[in-house]
This record gives structure tokens, C-alpha cells and sequence, in this order.
């Protein structure tokens, strides 16, 4: 048994369930309380402390189970829900995720932060009350509400293999109440030389006397449930006598435990078949998934091979077949190429905290609207897009909206808006952080950029250029440098890090109503559809989304770099001169049409070679800097061809033209 | 300093591809070499230092290749029959990568013991001093051991693409 890969499920859960308290914490703070948001939370808490319980996490289970404490009072209404109280909440939400952290590296026994323990402990037990705080969640049994349950676990033979050990869940139940009578069913053991280590023989009936309500117990064991046959009885009838050891001992009949759970069992198997839909998602490995999009990257080159091949033997037998192949692959492709993709609310989602926090800070009023959370991309694009979103999220909520009076004086509404949308557009997906706060002031813009000797105070810019400066390294237009950003360093940083996933970034602004950022990326990092163009003897591939049109370049286009397509001017590059590579001369010029941000370029090679579904392989790390290469591919042929990055490509003869 | 410890443990007894450039004879520790092909054909990489010849594919990843003679400023190495390419695994900032190494010839594996190697001579005959790890007695004569993670550090490499970047960059501007 792995217990490291156990481990990492139970790390997993935990940040997710960390997840669902913060964002239903959040919910009750925009929303309201009701039954179904605190039921999440304690759930979630709950559950936090029966895993961390079975890897003997000591810190977790002793701090969530005063925080369930404290949620069970919430639940049951005796203590209400306020702002502090959800501040405390969700301090105690990070300060857990911070324990998980220490355990994901393996540092169990430490406390990333004593101090905050003991603070975040002495607020809760002051909600709590020091004297109920102390308590065991349910202590001995006390008074006349105790009840005596039997309680038969019979364990399924597989349960090992599931990384369960039945013994924490039936210590966690005694303690729970008075242990009456314990009786092991020892038939179902074999003798010593026949025992499989791996398998559970494990049957157990328990009496015990407590407190605790069905729904506590049962929760107790909801962990085991799916891997043991559970009953659970009440025996009212012999609370006063003494528990007769052969009835206790006799097995429970499970079908005989169906009655007597019935009235529980339409809300829990409800609450389980809820838990199910959420979890209707499958975990995989994303190396797995990188194995299988290998192989079919390989696949999709042999093809390719294969094709190639076919056209030489000219036989319409082969041909038929390799389309069929092909057709094969592509929907192969496109199966595996979902699989990685994840709904970008996984980023989405850390951002009601963030603004709620950031907009606290600054006393700013701000309301948080998030649209298209649904949408899917390519999972590693998930992962990196999280931080310049968090910084282009930041910006706007310390440069973009004023502050209340300002707002009034403008007359807007004094709470602000911010705005996280996503949808996909032709092949890509865009991701737009939109405010209404006052907008970029183009004229400051420029006046700063030319004062740091970013452009001569000459410089011709259109408002989307001016706009683009504040992506320049070590531009800043903030008057007052705060806390949060406005450092000068970030926004070169988020233009670097969505140009290395080969996105783009728009800004529309108006100067007094608002500022969008507009992210453009494409869905997957793996393959793409590509457009292969010959320079001499070079082969090279252009990303197909960015293709407009091909066509031959005028023969009296070749004066000046500009041509004329249908009316309106064309500036072009020839590919050979950027890349300082020989040419066919016996070529005709063709030109690529190519739209790169909101422009479109013309790119001159000697000839085009078709398009091509191209396996993305990362270039080494030494040639991440040569400017215009996005990465290479392996054509049919087996030779390598490199997939041209357009911006980089276009961007540096503009910045010559400007200096 | 730094470098006298790690050409140390570049300098160990065991086996060495002795491979030629040009005239010359080299070695280099088998440790870190993973294997030897002929020369597949190469994709060359516009824009950059004439060390880097181009990547190839390795069945299915794309590795650069570096010509050592240009590396060596002895001037570009010629493809022929007997060129190979020697795949070496050295160390990067992001883990072990994969580099093609073109020779001019392959000529043996040999088994060095500690008492044919020799520390490396104060001028090591035309070639940067910290490139070369020892030498290695051949009958009467020496042959200079390379530290390929010196030859080929990734850092090193690196700077070198993105000087010449820079170079262009303000020589076109």
C-alpha cells in the first residue's frame, strides 16, 4: 500500500474542501446564512477532521474539531453568523490550508505559525465559551438523553485496498459514548497460515451508550460506509437493563438494520448522491494524461509519415486507408486534448477572497461578478494564468476604482464593479478583467513612459500602444505607491508570462467609465492546427488561428515594405531577411497574411507547404529568448520544423521603427 | 577555486569515449553520454551563435546540437561520413537535458584507471582551461578529458544565445 499516494488523495480533498468553506463562507457573507451553505461548511470541516484523523494529524483534527464546535452551534442557531465571525472563519480556512502545507511537505508535526494558532484558538473559544470549548465534542454520556446503539461494521474484504484502516473510525466512535459490549467476530478470520495480509476480515458489533444523534454517528462512519456493511440500531427497549452479551454479540442482520435507519436514510442517501455529482469528476494524473497525449502526438507524426508515404506509392487503397487513420487520430486528438482541459472557475474561484480582502484593505467598496466560470481550457494554462490574473485583479481594484467619495463626486455608484469574464472565441480563450473605476489616462501614460525613456517624446503611439507602455518594465503611473502594487514590477511580469503561453493582452479604457484587460490564449499548449510556409530549404509553421490569408506577393509590391490589399495598406517582412536565411531564388514570392493583436502583417516566404496538425515540442530552455521561435514540431518526414511565435516575431523590427 | 573542485570530480577513473575533432583526440567520462547516432538531418535555428548547429529529432524530442569545434573557436566542423552526433545528458536549471555533440569520429571506449589520469596542465593546449577536466595518459602520449558540464552548461549556452540577441538587437536598432 502506497500510503504516500494516499496521502496526496487526502491533500487533494483537503484543498478542495478548503475551497468550498472559503467560497460558501463568502456566499453567507454576500448572501446570506441559510441551512444548505452552513450544512457545507460543517461539512467541510467535518470531514477535514475524520481524514486528517486517519493520518493521525494531530494539529488539524484538534484545531477543525473546535472550529466544528463552533459550526455545530452556528447550525443549531444559538450563535449567529456575523461579519467577524466569517473573518475568524475564513482566518481559520487559511490558517488550516497553511497546516496542510506543512504536511504536504512531509512536516506533520510542526505549526507554520504558533502564534496564530493560540490567537485563532482563544477567538473561537471565546465564541465557544471557555467551559464548552473544553469538552469533548460528544462526552460521556450524560443524563437522560443517552441511548444505546448497536452498532454492526462488517468490513468489506477489499477495504485495505482503499487506503482505510477500520480501527481510528471505531476509536473515534467510542469516543463518542460509554462502550457497553464489544464482540469480534472471530469465525470470519482464518487460521494464522491462511491469513492474506492485504485482506480485511474484520466484523465487529458494538454497543454503545451515548449522546450523540444517528446523523453524528453515522457521520462518524461515513468514511468506511462505501467499504463496509453498516447498521445501525437503536435499542430503546433495553436502555435500563443491562445489555444481554448474546444479543449484543449476535451479528446484526444488515437487511434487519434497513427498517430501523429508514427515517435517516432519504437524507443521507440525498446528501450522498449530491456528494457523488460533485465528485461525478474524474482525478487523473496529469502525467498520465501527458503520456497519452504523447503518444498521440506520435501518433498524429506517423501519420503524417504515413501520408507522405502514400502519396509516393499512388495507390487509392492506401490513400482511403490513411484518411481513415487520420480521421481516427483527429477525433483521438481531440478526446485526449479535453482531458486535460479544466473550467477556468478552478482559478476563478480564489478571486471572491482576494477582492473581498484587497477591497477591505483599501476601503474600498467593490462587488465581484463572475461570468463564464464554465468555460475550459488547457489545465497548465489554468495554473499559470493564476498569477498574472491575480496581479492584473489587483491593479484594478487599487488603480481602477476610487475610492467611495471619489466614485460620488463623479457621480457613480459608490459600490464598485469588477468583472471576471470568459468565453471562447475562434479557437481561443479569452479572459477579461473589467472594471468601473476611472479608467487609463492616455495622456499621463505617454507623459510617463517618455519621462522613463521608454519612447522619444516624438514617438507616434495610437491609444493601444500608449495603453501597452504600462506593460513596459519598470513603468508605474501610480501617484501614491501602496501596498498591493504599484511597485513598478508585475506588469511587465504578466505581459511576459501570458506572452510565453502564447497569449495576447488587450487594454480598452475610457478614461472616468472603465478599463478592460483582455487576455487572449490559446485553448491548449499540445497541438496545433499550423500552416507550414518554406524559406530556402527551412521549413517553418505558423499557428493557423493567426493565418488570414495567403496569397502571391504583387509583383510591384517589392519598393517599399508596404503593399496594397484591396485598398487598404499592407506593411509585410520577408521571412529570409528577419531570419537572415538564403532564399530559393527561383521562388515566386507568397505572402501569409497574419493577425497578431488587433494588427495584421503580411509575412513573405518562398513557398507554402499546406496545413499540418503540429505536436508541440518544447524548445531548450537556451533558446527560449530567440526572438520570433514559439517552439518546434516533427513534420511527416522526421525532419524538425520550428513553429514561428508571431508577436515576438512582428514585435521587434516595430520596436526599431520606433527608436 | 570552484572550478579546480568540480574539474576533481569531473577527473575519475572509469570508462572514456575517445572521439576526434579534427586532429585532435579528446575524452570525455561515459557517464554522461547516452548515446551515439549518425548525423540525422538538422533544423537550423535562425539567429543564433554559429556554436548551436541546428536540433535534431531523437525520436520524438527535439535536442540542440552544439559543434565543440566551433565551441572551441577552431572554426566549423564539416559533416562527413563518419561524423556523429554523441548524446550527452548534462545538468540545467530545469533538470538533465538532452544535447547532440558533433564529432568528427568516434574511435574508442577506453578503461582509464586513476593512475593514467593526470591533473589538467596550467594552458591546456588552446582550449579553455575549465573545459578540460584532466588528461589521460595514452601510451606516451596525453589526451585532454573534457568536463562536459562545463563544455556544455546550460547558463553558460544560454548567455551566449541571448548575448548575440542583444548584439543584433542594437546593432539593427
Amino acid at each position: 500500500m502506497d500510503i504516500q499516494a494516499v496521502r496526496n488523495v487526502l491533500l487533494e480533498e483537503a484543498r478542495e474542501l478548503l475551497a468550498t468553506y472559503e467560497h460558501t463562507l463568502l456566499d453567507i457573507e454576500a448572501q446570506g446564512l441559510d441551512g444548505e451553505r452552513i450544512n457545507a461548511i460543517f461539512r467541510a470541516a467535518h470531514t477535514l477532521k475524520g481524514s486528517s484523523g486517519m493520518f493521525n494529524l494531530q494539529r488539524v483534527v484538534s484545531f477543525t474539531h473546535l472550529l466544528e464546535s463552533l459550526l455545530v452551534r452556528v447550525r443549531s442557531g444559538e450563535q449567529p453568523m456575523g461579519g467577524a465571525l466569517i473573518s475568524l472563519l475564513l482566518r481559520c480556512g487559511d490558517y488550516l490550508s497553511r497546516l496542510f502545507d506543512k504536511v504536504a511537505e512531509g512536516l506533520d508535526d510542526e505549526d507554520p505559525d504558533p502564534a496564530q494558532r493560540a490567537e485563532l484558538i482563544a477567538a473561537l473559544e471565546d465564541y465557544l465559551g471557555s467551559v464548552q470549548a473544553l469538552k469533548p465534542l460528544a462526552g460521556v454520556p450524560a443524563g437522560s438523553e443517552a441511548q444505546d446503539w448497536l452498532i454492526g461494521i462488517h468490513c468489506h474484504p477489499e477495504l485495505f485496498h482503499h487506503g482505510l484502516d477500520p480501527l481510528p473510525f471505531i476509536q473515534y466512535l467510542v469516543g463518542m459514548g460509554e462502550l457497553l459490549e464489544l464482540a469480534l467476530d472471530r469465525e470470519l478470520i482464518p487460521s494464522l497460515e491462511d491469513i492474506d495480509p492485504e485482506t480485511c476480515y474484520f466484523k465487529v458489533d458494538l454497543l454503545l451508550r451515548t449522546t450523540a444523534s444517528r446523523e453524528a454517528l453515522t457521520q462518524a462512519l461515513e468514511f468506511i460506509q462505501e467499504d463496509c456493511d453498516i447498521s445501525l440500531e437503536p435499542l430503546e427497549a433495553i436502555v435500563a437493563e443491562a445489555p444481554e452479551a448474546p444479543e449484543a454479540s449476535e451479528p446484526a442482520p444488515v437487511e434487519s438494520a434497513a427498517p430501523a435507519s429508514a427515517p435517516a436514510a432519504p437524507a443521507a442517501s440525498g446528501e450522498r448522491a449530491a456528494r457523488r455529482d460533485e465528485q461525478s469528476m474524474i482525478k487523473v494524473d496529469a502525467r498520465k494524461l501527458d503520456q497519452l497525449i504523447d503518444a498521440v502526438g506520435e501518433l498524429v507524426t506517423r501519420s503524417a509519415r504515413c501520408r507522405t508515404l502514400s502519396l509516393t506509392s499512388a495507390r487509392e487503397t492506401v490513400e482511403t486507408f490513411v484518411e481513415e487513420v487520420d480521421g481516427f487520430i483527429e477525433q483521438l486528438r481531440d478526446r485526449a486534448l479535453k482531458l486535460r482541459m479544466a473550467p477556468i472557475n478552478e482559478v476563478f474561484q480564489r478571486f471572491p477572497r482576494v477582492v473581498r480582502d484587497v477591497a477591505r484593505d483599501l476601503g474600498k467598496d467593490v462587488e465581484l461578478q463572475i461570468r463564464g466560470a464554465e468555460t475550459e481550457l488547457d489545465k497548465t494554462l489554468i495554473d499559470k494564468l493564476a498569477d498574472p490574473l491575480m496581479h492584473i485583479v489587483r491593479n484594478a481594484l487599487d488603480h481602477g476604482i476610487e475610492p467611495v467619495e471619489a466614485r460620488q463626486a463623479a457621480g457613480k455608484p459608490a459600490r464598485g464593479r469588477l468583472l471576471l469574464n470568459a468565453y471562447h472565441e475562434s479557437g481561443s480563450v479569452v479572459i477579461e478583467v473589467s472594471d468601473d473605476g476611472r479608467g487609463l489616462n492616455a495622456a499621463k501614460i505617454r507623459a510617463r513612459a517618455i519621462e522613463r525613456g521608454l519612447i522619444g517624446a516624438e514617438t507616434l503611439l495610437d491609444e493601444q500602444g500608449v495603453f501597452a507602455m504600462i506593460f513596459e518594465a519598470g513603468f508605474s503611473t501610480a501617484e501614491q505607491v501602496t501596498d498591493l502594487s504599484g511597485r513598478g514590477v508585475g506588469m511587465d511580469v504578466v505581459r511576459r508570462s501570458i506572452e510565453a503561453m502564447r497569449g495576447t493582452l488587450e487594454i480598452q479604457s475610457t478614461l472616468g467609465q472603465g478599463t478592460c484587460f483582455r487576455i487572449r490564449l490559446p485553448l491548449t499548449l499540445s497541438i496545433i492546427d499550423g500552416f507550414q510556409v518554406v524559406v530556402g530549404e527551412a521549413h517553418f509553421v505558423i499557428p493557423l488561428e493567426q493565418v488570414v490569408e495567403c496569397l502571391e506577393l504583387p509583383a510591384n509590391a517589392s519598393a517599399r515594405q508596404v503593399m496594397s490589399l484591396r485598398g487598404t495598406p499592407l506593411s509585410y517582412v520577408r521571412l529570409a531577411e528577419l531570419f537572415e536565411l538564403p532564399r530559393d531564388p527561383a521562388a515566386r514570392e507568397c505572402l501569409v497574411v497574419v493577425q497578431h493583436g488587433q494588427q495584421r502583417t503580411g509575412i513573405v516566404v518562398d513557398r507554402f507547404a499546406g496545413e499540418l496538425q503540429a505536436v508541440i515540442k518544447p524548445l531548450n530552455p537556451m533558446l527560449r529568448n530567440v526572438p520570433g521561435l514559439g517552439g518546434s514540431t516533427i513534420l511527416g518526414d522526421g525532419r524538425v520544423a520550428l513553429i514561428l511565435d508571431i508577436n515576438s516575431l512582428l514585435a521587434t523590427p516595430r520596436r526599431v521603427e520606433h527608436a | 577555486m570552484s572550478s579546480e573542485r568540480n574539474a576533481g570530480t569531473a577527473l575519475q577513473a572509469g570508462q572514456y569515449l575517445m572521439f576526434t575533432l579534427g586532429e585532435e583526440t579528446f575524452g570525455c567520462r561515459i557517464a554522461c553520454i547516452r548515446e551515439i547516432i549518425e548525423c540525422p538531418p538538422m533544423t537550423a535555428i535562425p539567429l543564433t551563435p554559429a556554436f548551436l548547429r541546428g536540433v535534431i529529432n531523437l525520436r520524438g524530442a527535439v535536442v540542440p546540437v552544439i559543434d565543440l569545434s566551433v565551441r572551441f573557436e577552431r572554426g566549423r566542423t564539416a559533416l562527413a561520413e563518419r561524423t556523429c552526433i554523441v548524446i550527452v545528458e548534462v545538468a540545467g536549471a530545469e533538470g538533465p537535458q538532452l544535447l547532440g555533440v558533433i564529432v568528427d569520429g568516434v574511435t574508442e571506449v577506453l578503461e582509464v584507471d586513476s593512475a593514467d589520469l593526470e591533473m589538467r596542465p596550467s594552458l591546456g593546449g588552446g582550449i579553455r582551461a575549465d573545459f578540460v577536466a584532466g588528461m589521460i595518459r595514452q601510451g606516451d602520449q596525453f589526451v585532454l578529458a573534457l568536463d562536459m558540464d562545463k563544455v556544455l552548461s546550460g547558463d553558460e549556452l544560454a548567455r551566449l544565445v541571448d548575448i548575440q540577441q542583444q548584439a543584433r538587437e542594437s546593432a539593427s536598432g
